[in-house]
């Protein structure tokens, strides 16, 4: 009989880890332990992938407000600081945002409107058709924005997050101004010294804030790249990508781990004599069809990666041949004839490129929508998930 | 003695024939090297060739081509060049070692539209196909420049760099990684990295 099973995703379960854990030994064990226990085998090109957060409670990479208030005193001299396109998240930004406000004096706050950047939404499109608002060009005042729109709550959180944020900047002693905009430069009016928190799209709202006379702008992914009294940090991506821990603390994204990647491959190399392909990662680049949420609010999907998980799958659309090619086939001869077609695909290249075209995401892209959906980010216990055969295709037996 | 006149003008026309076949790709190499030179002097780098560079030319073995340094930044370079733009490569990857299998190389795309055709597709009607499984020594390098980026310079740049495994093909892109610690680049957008903060912009492409 032939093969029936294609891609298989597995949650493995694992201690929970401290800081000064050894990652590399724990993922390894806890791989070759499973392996034994639910009786299936390490095959060459299987996917090891363990979450960004363990790896960064193992390297003990957090910090705390009173570290990232000391950072951000130290960038913009304590005045004011325009705090601009922050998502709206209590996990990820309120304490970053109470650091900020304990490090200045006065915070003017801009927040993209009807949604930030990830889909969180502030408003609904519906209303902003109502009250004929052009997100594009207007800026409004708080003012403004509650005569339009009053006290909208966050349809899942049932948080109002402009007197959300509102109140924390109080709480941690700062002025604050609040306006909505999608324009960064419209924050110019009201400081040239600005923090720009946006994630995806923070190297153009640089750029254009610089372009625009803007004296001092950082980005979130500048402040914390340092240490900062010996607190942790990460020199590629600063707070990005950073979680709550406690009321104080925040758990930064893991730094460093291209060398712990490589480490797991070799030592289950060294136990298995596979190859088998490791990543680390983090949100997992999908979107929720009912909340309009993207679940990209980390700065990339994975840190590090194994060379081979470098690139695009580059595929045969087999309905694309189903219907075209072999539009006269059926059963046996047409499942042969896609076979013979995908091993002979090498050295058809010169030919027919048509057949060629399914979405090129990065393969790191799709492999770590699959782990986010199989470890959950609840109580399931699995932060390592083991794929085999995703690189398998119908030709393997 | 006519037999050995004729010989030698045999001999000489058979070299000829070869250095011919190799002509193209010896005057890539050259402006390859002006340029590379150019560039390091602009932005500061230093550019040593490890090997004579029309070397790998004619024996493409993979091995490292030039170290290209400056204070901050060490990269060990591979180079390989082919006659033909627009090119496809085709590496196999085996066991953590790097093969190169097949370069397939084809003629500007026509575009074309037609029964058969799914939507507005490109379609490559003549091609050359080099085939020769060559293995590129990537982890002799590595080990022996622990502190160098590897890079492997395709020039002229290609259309798409595939890796196989099997029958599954992965497409890489321009600083992607060939293999741990060599990433693949075309040669402007090698410079392009030479010369700026990469991270900040989006090199796209293999820089044709």
């Amino acid at each position: 009989m032939s093969r029936m099973v294609g891609t298989i995703s597995r949650g493995i379960r694992a201690p929970i880890i401290r800081k000064g854990d050894d990652i590399v030994d724990i993922v390894t064990n806890s791989i070759l332990e499973a392996s034994e226990d639910a009786g299936f085998e390490i095959h060459d090109r299987d996917i090891v992938a363990m979450t960004e957060a363990i790896v960064a409670r193992a390297q003990g990479n957090y910090a705390s407000v009173n570290d990232i208030a000391e950072d951000v005193r130290a960038k913009f001299n304590g005045g004011t600081v325009g705090v601009i396109f922050p998502i709206l998240s209590r996990n990820r930004f309120a304490i970053c945002l109470r650091g900020i406000a304990m490090g200045v004096k006065k915070v003017v706050l801009m927040l993209s409107y009807p949604s930030d950047e990830v889909g969180n939404h502030l408003i609904s499109l519906d209303m902003l058709d109502e009250k004929g608002i052009t997100p594009y060009t207007d800026v409004l005042s708080l003012e403004k924005y509650r005569e339009l729109f009053g006290y909208e709550k966050h349809p899942f959180t049932g948080v109002d997050y402009v007197e959300y944020y509102e109140g924390l900047i109080r709480e941690c002693g700062a002025d604050v101004e609040i306006i909505f905009a999608n324009d960064p430069r419209a924050v110019l009016k009201y400081t040239k010294n600005v923090l720009n928190c946006d994630i995806h799209s923070r190297f153009r709202t640089k750029r254009l804030l610089r372009n625009a006379g803007a004296e001092i702008v950082y980005g979130l992914d500048e402040v914390l790249s340092a240490s900062v009294n010996g607190s942790g940090y990460n020199a590629d991506y600063g707070l990005l990508g950073s979680n709550k821990a406690t009321e104080d603390q925040v758990k930064l994204f893991p730094r460093d781990c291209q060398p712990i990647v490589d480490a797991i491959q070799k030592k289950l190399y060294d136990k298995t004599g596979k190859t088998v392909e490791v990543m680390v990662y983090g949100d997992g680049a999908f979107k929720d069809p009912v909340g309009k949420i993207w679940e990209l609010a980390d700065p990339i999907v994975s840190p590090a990666y194994t060379s081979g998980l470098e690139g695009t799958p580059n595929e045969l659309k087999l309905k694309y041949l189903a219907d075209n090619d072999f539009a006269d086939l059926s059963g046996d001869a047409l499942k042969e004839a896609i076979k013979e077609k995908i091993v002979s695909k090498d050295n058809d290249l010169v030919g027919n490129m048509a057949s060629e075209g399914t979405t090129p995401r990065r393969l790191t892209d799709l492999i770590g929508s699959l782990c986010d959906l199989t470890s959950g980010s609840g109580d399931k216990g699995t932060p390592i998930v083991f794929i085999q055969g995703y690189f398998d295709n119908y030709t393997t037996e | 003695m006519p037999f050995l006149v004729y010989l030698s003008i045999l001999f000489t026309l058979l070299c000829l024939l070869i250095i011919v076949e190799y002509i193209q790709t010896i005057w890539k190499r050259l402006l390859l090297i002006i340029k590379l030179k150019r560039a390091g002097r602009k932005y500061g780098f230093k550019v040593k060739f490890a090997r004579f560079p029309f070397l790998s030319v004619f024996f493409l073995k993979g091995r490292l081509d030039v170290l290209v340094e400056s204070e901050t930044e060490k990269y060990a370079v591979v180079i390989l060049t082919s006659r033909h733009r627009n090119g496809k490569y085709l590496f196999y990857s085996d066991r953590m070692e790097i093969w190169k299998k097949r370069s397939i190389f084809m003629r500007a795309p026509v575009n074309r539209n037609g029964r058969g055709v799914y939507g507005r597709s490109m379609q490559f009607n003549l091609g050359v196909v080099y085939k020769g499984k060559i293995k590129l020594r990537f982890n002799d390098i590595v080990n022996k420049y622990p502190l160098h980026k590897g890079i492997c310079i395709l020039n002229p740049a290609p259309n798409t760099v595939c890796i196989t495994y099997g029958t599954t093909h992965t497409e890489i892109h321009d600083g992607d990684r060939l293999h741990t610690g060599f990433k693949v680049h075309g040669l402007s957008a090698f410079i392009r990295v030479l010369s700026m903060d990469h991270d900040m912009y989006d090199v796209g492409g293999y820089g044709i």
